[in-house]
């Protein structure tokens, strides 16, 4: 089989792993949701605040919920000596971590576009230029998935996964966020065109880490 | 000196980790080479 | 199980002392205080090596960790390298980040500001911090080694997009020309001395630390490992049947284990 098809199954578990148990959708997107609705109460509404700085919440927020999704998408595997299937299935490393980052970052996506409109609605910005947003939305959480699958690969298999993986992820991560936020803010309220470089900046994080990823991918699963 | 308290208080801050991490370094191998020895 | 000879190290050693002595002298004496800075100047001689210092030291946790990924280098003295290099390396970057606030607090009036130096360093600091909460974690050596070594090169890579993408941000809002934490370019004479004795010095000061951190996680891998087979031949000599087999109470000291023919050791 080739690469494609290969990351195509292995995607494809996954996600129909989440669509039969629904965790993403029923524990992760409420988390997300909740979270967005405490910044409100953190950072009083009324003054004008939390429009100003919905952008670095919304992204703040993608990424908190991103740690959960790494998190449940390498618990997935934990029993039953799943892992150990993943290994002698005979499929390629990289098309092992495409498959396992392109389903965090679908899951991802369905999560940013819930959150978005409910940061519309709580938060009252308004998102009109579209272009550059989608582009970055996509560029941020294709580097998000490829970074949180990288480091939860490394960390399979270790009783400390759970308290580990934040501590490896976000300091990395901080990139994107930064990218992200500033492009968002371009699209929303700045100039449109002053994203651009800022999206330039998170496809190049994206396209680095995946090729990290899938390099390091069959390696580390070895030792988990 | 100008700013004595700050300019003070860093150089004996970089004196006491230095020192203190060699401390604790020198501690521990010599700590490890005496058990080495035992067996 | 060392780095560099015992006479070495101990030159080394003395040196750096001295080093430091003169560095103290210099910085605190000598060196004349600054037109802008006044005294605050003072705390460069210390700050500056220290940062140079902390991204030495995770450059070497990076080389050593590529070096014991590619297959025909490995050998434990990367990993042992990497991992001795980390902790001084987050020593030194914790050590920058305090110097820098007490530089800041009086030059200016702020013990923190949002530029692209600090926020690396902070970054840093974190990547650090993670990288060697990943070596403490029990594994076994070659394990840990792998997925240390992977972590560190992640981390490397990392560092100057964040300081890019920091830096580009900062500069576009036009906040750095406020706090602009270019060192003074016509910084000369006695000061420019000063500063660049100071990173030798720390350089001094790092490799001799490096050695000496090196020797003891080497001790204490090889305790590690000797423990761990001495509790494997415990183990299997309990299984078998009930033959008088010296306890690790019994031997004399300085007796190793007696030697298991096939360790089998039962699945947990």
């Amino acid at each position: 089989m080739n690469l494609w098809r290969e990351t195509v199954l292995v995607a494809g578990k996954d996600l129909r792993i989440e669509a039969r148990s629904r965790v993403t959708l029923q524990q992760v997107l409420p988390f997300g949701l909740i979270v967005l609705l405490l910044f409100a109460f953190a950072l009083d509404p009324d003054r004008g605040v939390l429009k100003r700085v919905a952008p670095g919440l919304f992204w703040v927020t993608v990424l908190l919920a991103a740690l959960l999704a790494v998190s449940r998408a390498f618990s997935i595997e934990a029993d039953n000596g799943a892992r150990d299937g993943l290994r002698l299935s005979g499929l390629d490393g990289p098309a092992l971590f495409l498959g396992k980052a392109a389903a965090i970052a679908v899951q991802l996506l369905a999560l940013e576009v819930v959150l978005a409109l409910t940061v519309v609605v709580l938060y009252g910005i308004e998102l009109d230029t579209l272009f550059p947003l989608v582009l970055a939305t996509l560029a941020a959480t294709v580097g998000v998935a490829a970074t949180g699958t990288l480091y939860g690969v490394l960390a399979a298999g270790l009783r400390v996964r759970e308290t580990l993986v934040p501590l490896l992820l976000l300091p990395v991560v901080a990139p994107v966020l930064l990218g992200a936020t500033r492009a968002w803010e371009a699209a929303i309220d700045g100039i449109p065109s002053d994203a651009w470089p800022w999206v330039a900046l998170l496809g190049v994080f994206a396209l680095l880490y995946t090729g990290i990823g899938m390099l390091a991918f069959g390696p580390l699963l070895e030792e988990a | 000196m100008r700013f004595a308290e700050y300019v003070i208080t860093g150089w004996v801050l970089t004196g006491l980790v230095i020192g203190g991490y060699w401390l604790w370094i020198v501690r521990r191998i010599r700590r490890a080479e005496r058990s080495q020895g035992v067996e | 199980m060392r780095l560099l000879k015992p006479q070495v190290s101990r030159v080394l050693g003395w040196l750096a002392l001295v080093a430091v002595v003169v560095l103290a002298l210099f910085g605190l004496w000598g060196a004349p205080p600054d037109a802008v800075q006044s005294d605050a100047q003072r705390l460069m001689y210390v700050h500056v090596p220290s940062a140079w210092i902390a991204y030495l030291a995770f450059g070497v946790t990076a080389l050593g960790s590529a070096l014991w990924l590619w297959p025909r280098t490995r050998a434990d003295v990367w990993d042992r390298l990497a991992g001795a290099s980390a902790e001084l390396g987050v020593i030194f970057t914790a050590l920058t980040l305090a110097l820098g606030s007490l530089w800041g607090r009086p030059v200016w009036g702020v013990w923190w500001a949002w530029d692209a130096r600090l926020v690396t360093t902070a970054v840093l600091f974190f990547l650090y911090l993670g990288y060697l909460a990943l070596r403490r974690i029990p594994t076994s050596p070659e394990s840990r080694a792998k997925r240390c070594a992977i972590a560190a090169l992640i981390a490397f890579v990392d560092v100057p997009i964040v300081h890019f993408s920091v830096n580009w941000w900062r500069t576009l809002h036009q906040q750095a020309t406020v706090f602009n934490p270019e060192l003074d370019a016509k910084i000369h004479g006695v000061m420019a001395f000063t500063l660049w004795f100071g990173v030798l010095t720390f350089t001094l000061v790092y490799l001799y630390l490096l050695d000496l951190r090196y020797r003891l996680l080497a001790l204490d891998e090889d305790r590690e490992e000797r423990e761990l087979r001495a509790a494997i031949a415990e183990r299997v000599a309990a299984e078998r049947p009930p033959t008088p087999t010296p306890t690790p109470a019994d031997r004399a000291p300085g007796e190793r284990a007696p030697a298991v023919p096939v360790v089998e050791v039962a699945p947990q």
